[in-house]
């Protein structure tokens, strides 16, 4: 959702603006295979970061994040959005190096992110807009299957970034001291805040979601309704114009996820409409 | 007569100090490692970490932020994050969910704390880039806080999560119909 996604005020909303959890959104998400060559045609997307170097990443967007919008500091909610989280953590599997750590962004834009090895951000806007639990279940499996299917790594392999770590190779198990290694982090951090991830990429987030929910017992339907109160607040089949366009559409994504939910015949799943009222109340205020 | 208008002008102004003081708008912090920055600005400088519970006195308001006094210091606060009544005691119950405040078991919370936490890199990542990583902290410390035994109960209230492992997966016979996931949601 970060790019579930993405990022639409209400006031954007009421006038027809872009979103964001259209999934899809954003400009974008082509990869400049050019970009990945250096020096001898050695492809740098093999190369990969090492655990700490995807922690100290993740955690770069969750700051970047922060000093965007101000984080809400609500114990009970912030609470209560984990302990959602957590339990479509169950759901997941076995993953290595990921940790899911969660947070609710003060604004009423409408969004979520996922940062490398787990951190989760999601907005006041976007729970306001959400109906029960099995909708903020759904949102949130969907930015855990970025962080799971290291979306936000991939990304920054694919803008070239590794060879800023290139050089620093040997140091980076004791790194972080040189400039390189600080603004290629940055540089990493604003890429998987601003810019969204590719169609195949959100595709698959959108699938694996569905998976983490059933696992967790959760009802997946509560992505879908989520996906379609977004296109029906949008009043735009295609997720927003041009700011989305290289995204899957909305209607493709609430299809596929539709077809998904459909083949599998899953029981149908927890909603919880109540508590999450109850515990999402004081932003409804 | 002048001994009056000696001491009349020093009463006056202990009687308006007094006033003041009556008036002045007291609010509480309501979490953890609050932070007072030096502009209602969420990327200025934090001064300091308030903790929860803690009492301010309102100097003033500007827009969603709310300049406060604390001990000797003074600064702004995000207004989220400021209540007219103290929080809830460590402890107490959340939502009617059964779980507990986290912070009950201070051995617990610091143990837990203490495997978590920014890298050191991403400190200096962010002190290059002039980015305060106190939300950041705070929300690792929120994570930590969080035990299992909370976990576990609040998804067993809401039939979800590892409670579901018994639960059939499929609402229909499928001849080759594994779970979805061959995951039986055991708690990881």
């Amino acid at each position: 959702m970060r790019r579930l996604v993405l990022i639409l005020t209400l006031t954007a909303l009421l006038s027809g603006g872009s979103m964001m959890l259209a999934g899809g959104c954003g400009p974008g998400g082509k990869v400049d295979t050019g970009s990945l060559i250096r020096g001898g045609g050695t492809l740098l997307q093999s190369q990969t970061l090492t655990p700490r170097q995807e922690k100290v990443l993740g955690q770069t967007v969750a700051v970047q994040l922060t000093n965007r919008y101000p984080l809400l500091y609500d114990d009970p909610l912030t609470d209560y959005v984990s302990k959602v989280g957590l339990c479509v953590a169950s759901g997941v599997g076995k993953t290595e190096n990921v940790r899911f750590i969660f947070g609710v962004l003060d604004t009423p834009q409408v969004g979520a992110w996922a940062g490398p090895t787990g951190y989760i951000l999601i907005t006041r806007g976007a729970l306001a807009m959400m109906r029960d639990e099995s909708e903020l279940a759904g949102v949130l499996a969907h930015e855990m299957a970025h962080a799971v299917k290291r979306h936000g790594v991939e990304q920054f392999k694919q803008a070239g970034l590794m060879s800023g770590l290139a050089d620093v190779g040997r140091g980076l198990a004791g790194g972080g001291e040189n400039a390189q290694f600080i603004n290629s982090m940055a540089a990493g951090a604003d890429l998987i805040v601003s810019k969204p991830y590719s169609r195949q990429n959100e595709s698959e987030a959108d699938a694996e979601a569905v998976k983490f929910l059933v696992r967790s017992g959760y009802s997946p339907k509560g992505l879908l309704t989520f996906l379609k109160r977004l296109q029906q607040t949008q009043g735009r089949e295609d997720g927003g114009g041009q700011m989305f366009s290289t995204h899957p559409g909305l209607s493709d994504r609430i299809a596929a996820i539709g077809s998904q939910i459909s083949r599998g015949g899953y029981a149908p799943g927890a909603v919880n409409k109540g508590r999450f009222i109850s515990n999402t109340a004081r932003i409804r205020a | 007569m002048r001994s009056f208008r000696r001491w009349w002008v020093p009463a006056a102004l202990a009687l308006i100090c007094a006033g003041s003081w009556a008036l002045a708008e007291t609010l509480f912090v309501q979490s953890d490692a609050t932070p007072v920055r030096t502009a209602a600005d969420p990327a200025s400088e934090t001064l300091a970490e308030l903790t929860k519970g803690t009492q301010v006195e309102v100097v003033a308001r500007e827009g969603e932020w709310v300049k406060v006094k604390a001990g000797d210091r003074e600064g702004y606060v995000y207004g989220e994050s400021l209540g007219a009544a103290a929080p809830p005691a460590a402890g107490a119950a959340l939502g009617g969910l059964g779980s507990v405040l986290k912070g009950s078991e201070p051995s617990d919370l610091s143990a837990s704390a203490a495997a978590s936490g920014l890298q050191a890199d991403t400190e200096k990542v962010a002190s290059a880039k002039k980015m305060d990583t106190s939300a950041v902290r705070w929300m690792e410390r929120n994570r930590a806080a969080i035990r299992s035994e909370e976990i576990a109960a609040f998804a067993a209230a809401g039939q979800v999560g590892p409670y579901r492992v018994n639960a059939p997966t499929k609402t229909k016979p499928a001849p080759k119909a594994k779970p979805v996931d061959g995951n039986k949601g055991g708690a990881r």
